[in-house]
């Protein structure tokens, strides 16, 4: 089997938490807690940061051995593959979710005459494609494509710095704890799919490769901040009360971007940027749904036809029960957000304890 | 029960690469010799020359092959050994031979160009080469021209190509291993590498590729690459091909492999990544900042090939608020007669560009310069003033068809062509969205591809900065010592000791 790099796997982690916070998420948590939007996203990086050394420090107990695996050995065969399964679900409703932000996103902004359906498919196809490529390739490419995102992120966000006021940011410190939770659940959903890393440090060569925590860190950091920058800028160009209202903030945050008189709008090339890496990330979480299906079913072939089968589920899932912008974002800000505390909260803190007791907790009897 | 029969009705598969030669041991009797040959094997063969010699042998040559001064030597020695009587002269020959027992070897050295001699009384031929094939004379390769490079380029031969690339390279570690493929054509391909530095695992595995090809003729190499690549649907190339010796001779310096084939100029090496194939030998005659700067020019170019027509599709179709408002009113206006959407003007000037280019290729170069005139007046001017295609229309396939001659690897500026194409209906489809689909599938197609293992985008995708030395950037070469990775045996070894600034330490004696 061939494996990826530490390098690589700071790389697929990056892309993902770099792609979507910024899409949707500061409308809503404007709304809710207003100019004071630094504190969830301050809690909610410290919160991903915890997620991932936690994450970290337990898959690299068991090196080689897949997520499921260790869940496997921790929970029992039974419990463990129910956590398994349940985890597939988590990864295979965020492939959906990204899937249906980028068609949306793409069907309202610019192609609105062309059937929502043909967009999905040929999303959907390229995920399937990705998945049939393996973890592998997608590691390999994410290199460049992390690069330019970050890069073109950093370039939006200096770029619109001068438009920033910051009498929007006043008063800084909240006077009530009003809508904080509810952010910092917002604001986790989308950092805390930091938790990607569990099913992908298997993945490293773990023999020839050492253990580059701090560059993980470093990065895991950098696009938290990064992203956080983004979004607390268009409380200073737009206004908290303005923002409310702006369902793609980011996307008027780019119209903002002036290149001299001829380039008068430019959104179009960063969007499509964004799409190119938010097309990436929809294919890695579709590969790692299928391999955690795949594994934690303790089925290694490398068969084509369940990767086919979800990708029609997928397709029916989101025509079904997400067809528009509307549905999608009720979806996500109403529920999804909340069962992601069960996937990147509940679970991972039973993980911990399963671990500790079972393992550390029997070595040191045995001992 | 059907597929039993279905099974038992099925012919034997015939391959003409598996007739088996009739083996027979040699007569001691010259004459039934020279007619077992005439009658078995060369029958209907005009240019076979055979004859006896008083009795006491028997020569036979084909003289299409044959050197005739040679042969005029060998038949004077043998008439002067027949005048003398001495069979023992034979054990003499002033010229290099060997002997054989069987009829099955003997045919082979006949049409190999050989001269056979068959003695009365003895149970063994001599054979001796006499072989003359003419060969072109060594020109610079029309394909691959350079300003400050050498003027050499590959021949029809492979000797004459092994000697072009050993005078490159004087070492005992430049190893030459010959091995026949074709089970007719017996086509001779020679493996050349540096020992200690190519890859043994990359080597062995070329080795085995080629020991598996099973053809009945090899014409050319590129034959053996559609046989030897890792992916064999690939669209782009993934063996190298260069008709020219300095550039052969630097891949094997790299460690890399180069592959021979008798009767075709073009020199396969591997592995390589698709950022060599934008790589030209000017390139390393030149200033860093003048290499550089090419290399740019032609990754933008590669890029205006593929994508140029679609983006102007997608803008005038799909996203006309993004072109600033002077551009769109011009291109309105020159579409205010065009009674076609995007895709077929574009299209209609591709396709027709496309049979220009090939009707250039195939014509005298006389009647070429014709087809160029007639291209840019008759179907350039006359499309537009007929209202067929608008003029900006021309002016992007004219632009997109430059870059395509850009693109220094023939072999990959057709596979990009060939894409372009795709990228016009996706993006006549779904505007940017298409593109940027299109360009994310091909990235990871191309991601996922491997030259003898190596990988295609390498050193981008995957990322090691230490390799981007040499890739869209030139860096001195002075800095670039280390080889790349995963093409040589030791990841320690170094081409030469690196130095930052090999220059500072004679300016200080200045000082």
């Amino acid at each position: 089997m061939l494996r990826i790099t530490q390098g690589q796997i700071t790389s697929l982690i990056i892309l993902t938490l770099l792609v979507q916070i910024y899409v949707f998420a500061p409308a809503v948590m404007a709304e809710h807690v207003g100019q004071h939007l630094w504190l969830p996203l301050l809690l909610a990086i410290i919160a991903a940061v915890i997620l991932m050394k936690m994450m970290l420090w337990i898959v690299e107990q068991f090196p080689g051995k897949s997520f499921p695996a260790v869940l496997h050995y921790l929970f029992g065969e039974f419990c463990g593959g129910v956590l398994g399964i349940s985890y597939f679900v988590y990864f295979f409703v965020l492939f959906i979710i990204h899937a249906q932000m980028i068609v949306t996103t793409f069907k309202v902004l610019f192609l609105p005459a062309t059937p929502m359906i043909s967009i999905l498919l040929l999303v959907l196809l390229l995920c399937l494609y990705c998945s049939l490529l393996g973890i592998e390739v997608l590691a390999r490419a994410s290199n460049m494509i992390v690069i330019l995102l970050a890069v073109t992120l950093t370039f939006l966000a200096l770029s619109v710095f001068p438009e920033v006021d910051l009498s929007y940011y006043q008063p800084v410190l909240p006077s009530q704890a009003k809508g904080f939770a509810y952010s910092t659940i917002v604001a986790f959903a989308s950092y805390g799919q930091v938790f990607l890393i569990a099913t992908l440090v298997p993945f490293v060569n773990y023999k020839n490769e050492r253990r580059k925590h701090r560059k993980i860190f470093a990065g895991v950091v950098f696009a938290l901040l990064l992203t956080s920058f983004i979004v607390m800028e268009e409380i200073g160009v737009f206004s908290p009360f303005e923002l409310q209202r702006l369902q793609y903030p980011t996307v008027e945050l780019i119209t903002m971007i002036q290149m001299g008189e001829f380039m008068e709008r430019m959104e179009i090339f960063l969007v499509t940027i964004w799409a190119g890496a938010i097309l990436l990330v929809s294919g890695i979480f579709f590969s790692v749904s299928v391999k955690t299906f795949k594994q934690a079913l303790n089925r290694n072939k490398n068969g084509k036809i369940l990767d086919v089968i979800l990708i029609i589920v997928g397709f029916i899932c989101i025509v079904t029960l997400l067809p528009d912008t509307s549905s999608l974002l009720l979806f996500i800000f109403d529920q999804w957000v909340y069962w992601c505390l069960l996937f990147q909260v509940i679970f991972p803190i039973l993980i911990l304890i399963t671990f500790i007791i079972r393992v550390k907790v029997r070595n040191h009897a045995a001992n | 029960m059907w597929r039993k029969r279905k099974k038992k009705q099925a012919p034997e598969k015939q391959f003409a690469s598996r007739f088996t030669t009739k083996d027979q041991t040699i007569s001691h009797k010259v004459q039934t010799n020279l007619d077992y040959l005439s009658s078995n094997y060369l029958t209907n063969t005009d240019d076979f020359v055979f004859f006896p010699l008083e009795e006491k042998f028997g020569v036979a040559y084909i003289e299409t092959l044959a050197n005739d001064k040679k042969v005029k030597q060998i038949l004077n020695y043998l008439r002067k050994a027949v005048a003398k009587e001495e069979t023992s002269m034979l054990e003499q020959l002033p010229f290099s031979y060997k002997k054989e027992t069987s009829f099955k070897h003997v045919i082979q050295a006949l049409t190999r160009g050989n001269f056979a001699v068959f003695v009365s009384n003895s149970k063994e031929a001599i054979i001796i080469d006499i072989l003359d094939i003419k060969e072109r004379a060594i020109e610079e390769p029309a394909a691959e021209a350079t300003i400050k490079g050498p003027r050499e380029g590959f021949t029809e031969s492979f000797q004459t190509n092994i000697s072009l690339i050993r005078k490159r390279i004087f070492s005992h570690r430049l190893k030459v291993e010959k091995k026949k493929a074709g089970t007719i054509s017996q086509t001779e391909i020679v493996l050349m590498y540096l020992d200690g530095v190519a890859s043994e695992e990359i080597i062995n595995e070329i080795k085995k590729r080629l020991s598996r090809i099973e053809l009945d003729a090899v014409q050319s190499s590129n034959q053996i690459q559609s046989f030897i690549k890792d992916h064999s649907y690939a669209i782009v190339p993934l063996v190298g091909s260069s008709e020219r010796p300095d550039k052969i001779a630097a891949n094997i310096m790299e460690g890399k492999i180069a592959i021979l084939v008798d009767g075709s100029p073009f020199v396969l090496y591997g592995p390589i990544s698709m950022f060599s194939l934008l790589q030209a030998p000017d390139d390393y005659y030149d200033s860093m900042y003048i290499a550089t700067l090419l290399r740019m020019i032609r990754f933008a170019a590669l890029f205006v090939t593929l994508l140029l027509p679609s983006l102007y599709i997608a803008l005038t179709t799909f996203h006309q608020e993004m072109i600033p408002t002077a551009l769109a009113l011009s291109i309105a206006a020159g579409r205010e007669t065009v009674p076609f959407p995007a895709l077929i003007e574009t299209l209609f000037m591709e396709i027709i560009f496309e049979f220009l280019r090939e009707a250039g290729l195939r014509l005298p170069k006389a009647i070429g310069n014709t087809i160029s005139i007639v291209g840019a007046l008759v179907i350039g001017d006359a499309a537009v003033r007929a209202g067929f295609v608008s003029p900006l229309v021309i002016i992007i396939v004219s632009i997109t068809a430059i870059s395509s001659f850009i693109i220094p690897n023939y072999s990959l500026g057709v596979s990009f062509r060939i894409l372009r194409f795709v990228f016009i209906f996706l993006s006549a489809s779904f505007g940017f969205f298409g593109i940027v689909w299109g360009l994310l599938g091909l990235y990871l197609y191309l991601s996922s591809l491997r030259s003898f293992g190596y990988p295609y985008l390498a050193p981008h995708a995957p990322l090691f900065p230490k390799g981007l030395n040499d890739t869209i950037f030139r860096f001195p070469l002075f800095q670039q010592a280390r080889y790349q990775k995963f093409t040589v045996d030791q990841p320690s070894l170094k081409r030469f000791p690196s130095k930052l600034n090999p220059g500072k330490k004679y300016r200080k004696k200045d000082d």
